[in-house]
C-alpha cells in the first residue's frame, strides 16, 4: 500500500498514535483537563493573523502577512509500546481553525469542554465537530461558584443529538477527566459497530 | 503533527559532522518520533521544525511517514485504549 516513489509512506510498524481533540472557549478548562491526565508538553505553533485582525492591525509599510506564536496544550498518555494517546488543545474561536483542520484529521474525536457562566462558547466546536462527522462528547466543566446545570438542559442549550454524551466534570480532578475521556472512546466504539450493522459487508 | 520522523542510516552515521540542529532532531529519532513530540522537545514553533525536517529530507538524513489519515476503527484497539483510560 505505499505510493511508489514518495517517501511519505503510510505508517504500518511505528507505535499507532490516537489522537484526541480538546476544544473549547478560553478558560473552560481544557489546560486543567489536559494537566490532570496526561505528562503535558509545551507545543508552540505560528498562527496566521486572520485577514479581519491584519486590517485592524494594519499599519502602512507592514508586511501583509503576519504571524504570532499561539501555546497549545499538548499531552500524551502510553498506553503501551506501541499505542499513544495524544491530546491536542486548541482555543475554539475561528481564527484557530487552520489548526483545527489537520488536528481533526485521522482523529479519534473531540472533547468539547464547555463553562455553563459562558455556554455560547461552545458552539463554534460543536458546530465544526457535526460538520466534520468527528465523534464528540461536551465535557460541563464544574466550576466552583458556577450555577450546577443537569446535562439536558446543557444538551437542549447546545442543540445537540441525542445521543451525543453530555457528561458533568470537574476537569482538575484526574479520574473525573479519565471518565471523560473514556466516554468518549466508548461512544466511538458504540459509532463504529452502528455503522458496521448499517452497511453489512 | 503525528507524522513520525525516523534518522537514516546517513543520518545516524554523519550525527557528528551535521549542524547542531540536525544533530538534535538525529538524536531523538533513532526510534520512530511524532513530529509533535518532537517540536515539543526541542521547543520550537511547530512550523520551523516542519522547514526544518523537510531540509533534512532532502539531505537524506530523515524518513517521514504519515500517520493514517482516517479514523481509527478497529474495535480492539479502541477497547484497549478505553482499558488503559480507565487505569489511569
Amino acid at each position: 500500500m505505499l505510493s511508489a516513489g514518495s517517501d511519505q509512506e503510510v505508517d504500518t510498524d511505528s507505535p499507532v498514535s490516537i489522537k484526541i481533540l480538546i476544544a473549547g472557549g478560553f478558560g473552560a478548562g481544557k489546560t486543567t483537563l489536559v494537566s490532570s491526565v496526561s505528562e503535558i508538553k509545551p507545543l508552540r505553533t505560528e498562527e496566521m493573523l486572520s485577514e479581519p485582525s491584519v486590517l485592524v492591525d494594519a499599519l502602512d509599510g507592514v508586511e501583509q502577512k503576519t504571524t504570532t506564536t499561539v501555546a497549545m496544550d499538548f499531552g500524551r498518555i502510553t498506553v503501551r509500546d506501541d499505542l499513544v494517546v495524544y491530546l491536542f488543545g486548541t482555543p475554539g474561536q475561528h481564527r484557530f481553525w487552520f489548526m483545527w483542520d489537520e488536528l481533526a484529521l485521522g482523529a479519534l474525536g473531540a472533547v468539547v469542554m464547555a463553562d455553563t457562566r459562558r455556554l455560547a462558547d461552545s458552539f463554534p466546536s460543536v458546530d465544526y465537530f457535526e460538520r466534520r462527522g468527528l465523534p464528540f462528547v461536551v465535557a460541563v466543566n464544574c466550576f466552583e461558584g458556577a450555577k450546577r446545570f443537569r446535562p439536558d438542559a446543557v444538551r437542549t442549550a447546545l442543540d445537540l443529538n441525542p445521543d451525543v454524551p453530555v457528561v458533568l466534570c470537574d476537569a482538575r480532578h484526574r479520574s473525573s477527566s479519565r471518565d471523560v475521556l473514556v466516554t468518549l472512546v466508548e461512544y466511538a466504539i458504540r459509532l463504529i459497530s452502528e455503522s458496521e450493522v448499517m452497511t453489512p459487508g | 503533527m503525528l507524522s513520525t520522523v525516523t534518522a537514516t542510516r546517513a543520518g545516524t552515521s554523519s550525527d557528528l559532522q551535521l549542524e547542531p540542529e540536525y544533530q538534535e532532531v538525529v538524536k531523538r529519532c533513532r526510534r520512530p518520533k511524532p513530529v509533535a513530540d518532537l517540536a515539543s522537545d526541542l521547543d520550537l514553533p511547530l512550523g520551523v521544525v516542519r522547514i526544518l525536517l523537510s531540509d533534512m529530507r532532502e539531505n537524506g538524513l530523515i524518513t517521514i511517514r504519515q500517520p493514517a489519515r482516517t479514523r481509527p476503527t478497529d474495535p480492539q484497539l479502541l477497547k484497549d485504549v478505553a482499558d488503559a483510560l480507565r487505569r489511569l
